[in-house]
Order: C-alpha cells, then sequence, then structure tokens
C-alpha cells in the first residue's frame, strides 16, 4: 500500500516535472507524416460519406442573455455545401433551415414567414456560411499540405493553421488523427470555435457525435448531441430545401430575425 | 426555471391540434363546453357521437397511436407509436414509445416531458390555445366557420377557421363501431401525418393527477408563457 503510495507519488512529480519543462518537443517529422496520412485518411473517409448523410441530434443554444430549451434536430447533407437542419418535435417544425452555396432559407411554420437569401447578398456569405456548416457537422476541414508542415504542438494535440478566402483557419488534430477543436478568425467578427467532445460510428468511420460551436466573445454557444446517424441516398436537390408554401409571407432577413427575437424575448 | 414565450409554445400548440379527438372528451360534458367558449345546444359533429357517447359513460378513453409521416429529408417514412387517454370535462395524455416523450394537455395548460433532452416545458392556458380550439368545435359546438364535410361512408373532413397555426383541418375515419380509427392532419408545408388509432378502451377516470407531469430530478423547466 505503502509502496503504491509512494510510485503514485513518484508519478505525480515527473508529471509536474514534465509540466515545468517548457513547451512540448514539436513532432518528429516521421510522427507528423504519419498523423498527417492517418488524418487524411479519416478526413477522405468522412468525405465520401458527406453526401446523403442524414442525423437526429439534440441541440442546446445559450447565449449571453439566456439558456434555451432543448430542441430536437435533424440535418442532412447534401454536398461539401449544402447542408438543412430541421429543428422539430414529435408534433411538428420549428424551424427549417437550408444553406447551399447559392442561396439559403429559412422557414418558420409557426409564423408562416420565410426568407429567402441568394448568394452575395449582405449579411451573410453563403458560400462560407453553407461550408462552414457542413464542415463543422462532418469535421471535414481540409488541412492543405503546407499547413502540417508549419505545425505546432499545444497540450495533446497537433495544431496546424491555414488562411482560405482571408479567414485564418487553426484546427487542432489528435494522435487518431481526428480534429479535436477548430478555430476560425475572419475580419470584423469575434473568433468562432468548434470543439469536437466525441466521435461515434458512421459506416465505420468516426464521425462527430458530441460537438460544441461557440464564439470566443462568450454571446452564443450551441452544444450539439448526435444520437443517431446514416445515408439516406443523395435524393433530388428539392431534399434540401423546405418546402415553403406559396401562401407564407416572404420576409426581409432582419424583419424575421426580429419578429423571432420579440416572440422570444420573455 | 426559464420562461420562454411564443415560438417555443408552436409545438404544444401543434401538438394540441393533432390531439383533435383528444378533445372529444369535452363532448360529455356541457360545463366543459361552455367553459371553451362553445354552444352546448349546438349539434356536435357526426363524427364524434359515438365516441363522445362511450366516454360519457366511462369517464376516460385510452388507445394506441401510430404516427406516420414522409420525411424526404429523413429518406422514408417516420413512425411512431404511442398511447393517448382522455378524460372529460378538459384532459388529454399522449406518450411517445421510442422517445419517451410525454404531453398532458388540461383547460389550464399542460407539461411536456422530453427525457432526451433532459427538461419539462409547461405551458399555460394559452399555450395549449390549439387544443381550446378544438375543444370549442368538439364540446358540442360547431362554432362560426367551422365546417364538417361527410367525405365517404364513414368518413369526415372536419375545418376550423384558419388561425394560423397548423392543423386547421383534419380527415376522420371511424370504425365499424363508429370511433375514430384513423386521422389526417395536414402539418405545415402541405404534410400529411396520419394517426392510426386502435384498441379502444373506456375506463373509470382517473382524475386530474393523472394528466400533471412533474420533472424528474436533474431535469430543468422552462416556462413556456401563460
Amino acid at each position: 500500500m505503502r509502496r503504491g503510495a509512494a510510485r503514485a507519488a513518484a508519478a505525480v512529480l515527473l508529471l509536474a516535472a514534465g509540466g515545468c519543462a517548457g513547451p512540448p518537443p514539436a513532432p518528429a517529422l516521421l510522427d507528423l507524416e504519419r498523423l498527417e496520412r492517418r488524418h487524411e485518411a479519416l478526413l477522405d473517409a468522412r468525405r465520401a460519406r458527406l453526401r446523403g448523410t442524414v442525423a437526429e441530434l439534440s441541440l442546446w443554444l445559450e447565449t449571453s442573455a439566456r439558456r434555451w430549451p432543448g430542441a430536437h434536430a435533424t440535418y442532412g447533407i447534401g454536398g461539401p455545401d449544402t447542408l438543412r437542419l430541421r429543428v422539430a418535435s414529435s408534433f411538428g417544425t420549428a424551424l427549417d433551415l437550408a444553406a447551399a452555396a447559392d442561396s439559403l432559407w429559412l422557414w418558420v411554420p409557426a409564423e408562416r414567414a420565410a426568407v429567402r437569401a441568394a448568394a452575395g447578398e449582405p449579411p451573410l456569405s453563403l458560400p462560407a456560411a453553407a461550408a462552414f456548416a457542413v464542415r463543422t457537422a462532418a469535421a471535414t476541414w481540409p488541412v492543405p499540405a503546407t499547413a502540417w508542415r508549419a505545425s505546432r504542438p499545444a497540450d495533446t494535440l497537433t495544431v496546424v493553421r491555414w488562411i482560405e478566402a482571408g479567414d485564418t483557419l487553426e484546427l487542432g488534430v489528435g494522435s487518431s488523427g481526428l480534429p479535436r477543436r477548430m478555430r476560425l478568425v475572419r475580419s470584423g467578427m469575434r473568433p468562432v470555435r468548434v470543439t469536437y467532445l466525441g466521435y461515434g460510428p458512421h459506416e465505420g468511420t468516426p464521425w462527430p457525435e458530441r460537438f460544441e460551436v461557440e464564439d470566443e466573445g462568450g454571446s452564443l454557444r450551441l452544444s450539439v448531441r448526435v444520437r443517431r446517424v446514416w445515408r439516406a441516398g443523395a435524393g433530388d436537390a428539392e431534399r434540401w430545401r423546405p418546402q415553403v408554401p406559396n401562401e407564407a409571407e416572404m420576409l426581409d432577413p432582419e424583419v424575421l430575425w426580429r419578429r423571432i427575437a420579440e416572440e422570444w424575448t420573455p | 426555471m426559464d420562461t420562454v414565450s411564443g415560438a417555443q409554445a408552436a409545438g404544444p400548440r401543434a401538438a394540441a391540434a393533432v390531439l383533435l379527438f383528444a378533445t372529444l372528451a369535452a363532448t360529455c360534458d356541457a360545463g366543459a363546453a361552455a367553459a371553451a367558449g362553445g354552444d352546448a345546444a349546438a349539434p356536435r359533429p357526426a363524427a364524434a357521437r359515438e365516441f363522445a357517447r362511450r366516454l360519457a359513460a366511462a369517464g376516460r378513453a385510452e388507445v394506441y397511436l401510430t404516427r406516420r409521416f414522409e420525411d424526404p429529408l429523413a429518406g422514408g417514412e417516420v413512425v411512431m407509436h404511442g398511447r393517448l387517454a382522455l378524460e372529460p370535462p378538459d384532459r388529454a395524455r399522449i406518450e411517445f414509445d421510442e422517445t419517451g416523450e410525454r404531453v398532458t394537455l388540461r383547460g389550464d395548460g399542460g407539461e411536456w416531458l422530453q427525457p432526451q433532452l433532459e427538461q419539462m416545458l409547461r405551458f399555460g392556458a394559452n399555450g395549449a390555445m390549439g387544443a381550446l380550439r378544438w375543444w370549442t368545435l368538439f364540446g358540442g359546438a360547431t362554432g362560426p366557420g367551422v365546417t364538417e364535410r361527410r367525405a365517404g361512408p364513414r368518413e369526415w373532413v372536419i375545418t376550423m377557421p384558419s388561425s394560423g397555426v397548423a392543423g386547421d383541418s383534419a380527415r376522420v375515419e371511424l370504425d365499424a363501431a363508429g370511433l375514430p380509427r384513423r386521422i389526417v392532419i395536414v402539418e405545415e408545408a402541405g404534410t400529411p401525418v396520419t394517426y392510426t388509432l386502435e384498441g379502444w378502451r373506456f375506463t373509470k377516470p382517473r382524475g386530474r393527477a393523472a394528466f400533471v407531469l412533474a420533472a424528474p430530478e436533474g431535469y430543468e423547466t422552462f416556462e413556456l408563457g401563460k
């Protein structure tokens, strides 16, 4: 018993000494190449499963003002920049959002109101928003080969950094080759962080099962837990867009945001 | 405990519309009909008569239900199973097997227990607005703007005045005993949702307590308006 305690104390001391020894050394080149290959193989596997993947999930949203009730949702991925997210319960749909490279649809049945925004219309950068949503859900962050050469260790992760369309992206990759955290810095907005807390199997490939999206200002945090994921075939283009009735009121995005905010204000 | 108004209540409101035959319970109680704004002297919908008679005699109705709809996003038909219990004057309870969800509706509001989210939503009388609209109808009054059209030997289409809430009309099919066996409600964006009702049982009432839910320990409770 006493010997065991001594060993534990020694281990703690060794760990503490390691903790005082400065930043961990950069990964050896061979390790890095192995990690890159592992990451690329898993990334390719997830990309191959993108189209037609559907997941049932639970969502929790916290804003700086309050914590909202959790909700059930379903997302469907139509491609690298096509995602539909429907927040619904056993009794109907609360909102239906479809983001694609060329358009964004938001349908709120309770309001009988919809918004359609086309690519290039402010304030959204649609191609980036749709791709961001898909990459977040599937953890398909495309790391350029050059970024691996300049990687750095951080805690137990290897962090790669690259610039894409003016955005700075930092991806923390675990030794398994799976993304563990991602940070996006864009001029004029708070950095956004995605933390992958767990992966589960999807057709034999690890798929994000629990993740959080938050802004570093602490004004918004979305927690996601995937309960079931499957592939349902790609289907036609209509599948990735809400069926908005003809009589729906088409709103200016700002009007709908304001209306929703008023409705949700206690 | 948090309070949320409006939009989150859309679910229970739609649920309330879906529970249209839950509201048939009111047909037994003229007092409840009046309380719900109905006219007790007005003719009761034909689709509800036999059900109302049996419920009046027993005090409680229970039925197994299956909810089905085509979901292009999910890539097929979505099927859920559950149970519905009804008691006069204004009580309904629905339970879903697949999600473990429980919803209760009363004249004074209700609760919605969501085990997968470890939370309970509590809504007041306004939150149950949709149900109350159907109470008005099945509480013994056809009400202004409400129509009932025979669509077959044992089939009716009941339409409420548009309220901006899903479930303004329902197609009701009765079994050989005159009890509802299939209800089709067109939800948002024209999606028909079919409820199949099987194994009607009429028993003694259990009272209000059976229609009030309490959140288990560790669950978060949210108030959805008044």
